[in-house]
């Protein structure tokens, strides 16, 4: 139930906002707004971000996956949208199918936290916790105060930190 | 020879009299002879003393000893300023500071190279402050803690999500019965441990002793860790 809850969160605050990471202003002509401006350009990948962001995770890997055959990107775009198919499989705990994804969009832009963070909750999910933690670092070199960075970080201690409790009584 | 027996029988029938009651109201004063725990020098380990202050401002402090006899030393004055105590012991190079608002002393102590707590219960506020030499037997005063129940603190998910370490140390009084008399966190390196911790000590008590009128201080610590898995 737990590890529900916390795949929602993540997945529902990724999957949007990464059209937007990393997105020069100038690609955008609007200050302050890159996602609608997406929008404009890219329905498709812009209904799929829509989609996900409401947890349809079939209709927004459909809808994105169509956006990238169809709709002209720039390479950051298409990171982007990769990024949001590879969280889209890690919400539905597909780990293989997001590593591959993330893995694509890395290799486009190296730049997109996002991508990293998805790509090691996707470890995460395998149980690969060296992986996730290679991953996360990289996350966090660009962006050290993203809080699903924070939450991977998290779920990576409880995982792989062994509590001990020592008392000792004075007498 | 007759004089010094006749003393310390004199001083143990105030022990044995008044021993040591549970305090209710906060110590404000602390003139009386106290029973003290005196912890963390990581060589001598656990010190048992007894502290004596007197009315004219005088501290004096007794170990025991193997033979059984009781030596009172003379350290510094000891001052009170905001319901703060202090004195030092310029031999052993220890500042001691306690804290006068609580229902037994008890405090921290700081040295150039080391710290640690103490706690203490109140003896007695009757003994004349000219016996130099007494004879108890330790036992008497601090009987062993020997833990009948020990819970062990659930360490907390967010401590490990953020993977925090720390300790903690609880001071408090114990009765014949075992029971764990009146808590307090003396050390407490984060917040975060301050309810599992104290959830353990309720839960935890000793092995009781014949002598009903004996309460002794005691101290735990618990030291919270985290061992890397891969």
């Amino acid at each position: 139930m737990v590890r529900v809850l916390l795949t929602s969160l993540f997945i529902f605050s990724l999957a949007a906002p990464a059209w937007s990471q990393n997105l020069p202003r100038a690609d955008t002509g609007v200050a302050g707004d890159n996602r609608i401006l997406l929008g404009v350009g890219n329905p498709l990948l812009a209904q799929g971000s829509e989609a996900l962001r409401s947890g349809d995770y079939d209709e927004g890997i459909r809808l994105t996956l169509l956006g990238l055959e169809r709709e002209r990107t720039t390479d950051l775009i298409k990171a982007g949208a990769l990024s949001n198919i590879c969280a889209a499989y890690a919400a539905k705990e597909a780990p293989d199918t997001a590593i591959e994804y993330c893995t694509q969009s890395i290799e486009i832009n190296r730049y997109n936290w996002r991508a990293f963070s998805n790509r090691s909750y996707a470890y995460w999910l395998k149980e690969m916790y060296p992986e996730a933690t290679e991953d996360l670092e990289a996350a966090v070199a660009i962006n050290p105060r993203a809080r699903q960075v924070l939450q991977i970080r998290g779920m990576l201690n409880e995982a792989g930190l062994r509590p001990r409790v020592t008392v000792e009584d004075h007498q | 020879m007759a004089l010094s027996v006749a003393a310390c029988a004199l001083f143990l029938g105030a022990v044995a009299a008044h021993g040591a009651t549970i305090p209710t109201e906060p110590v404000d004063e602390p003139v009386g002879i106290w029973n003290c725990l005196v912890y963390g020098h990581a060589r001598r380990g656990d010190e048992q003393y007894l502290i004596r202050f007197l009315p004219d401002g005088r501290t004096d402090v007794s170990p025991p000893r193997a033979d059984g006899f009781r030596i009172w030393s003379r350290v510094s004055d000891w001052t009170e300023r905001r319901n703060r105590l202090s004195f030092s012991d310029t031999r052993m190079g220890r500042e001691y500071e306690a804290d006068l608002r609580r229902r037994t002393l008890g405090g921290s102590w700081t040295s150039p190279s080391a710290g640690g707590g103490w706690w203490c219960v109140q003896l007695s506020d009757t003994v004349a402050d000219d016996i130099n030499v007494e004879r108890t037997n330790s036992y008497d005063l601090m009987p062993p803690l020997l833990a009948s129940r020990m819970a062990t603190p659930n360490y907390p998910i967010r401590a490990i999500r953020e993977a925090l370490e720390g300790r903690a140390v609880v001071c408090f009084l114990v009765d014949n019965s075992g029971a764990i008399i009146d808590p307090h966190i003396v050390e407490l390196s984060d917040e975060i441990f301050r309810r599992t911790t104290l959830w353990a000590i309720d839960r935890s008590n000793y092995v009781g002793w014949d002598k009903q009128d004996i309460v002794r201080p005691g101290c735990r610590s618990f030291i919270y860790e985290l061992d890397p898995i891969f």
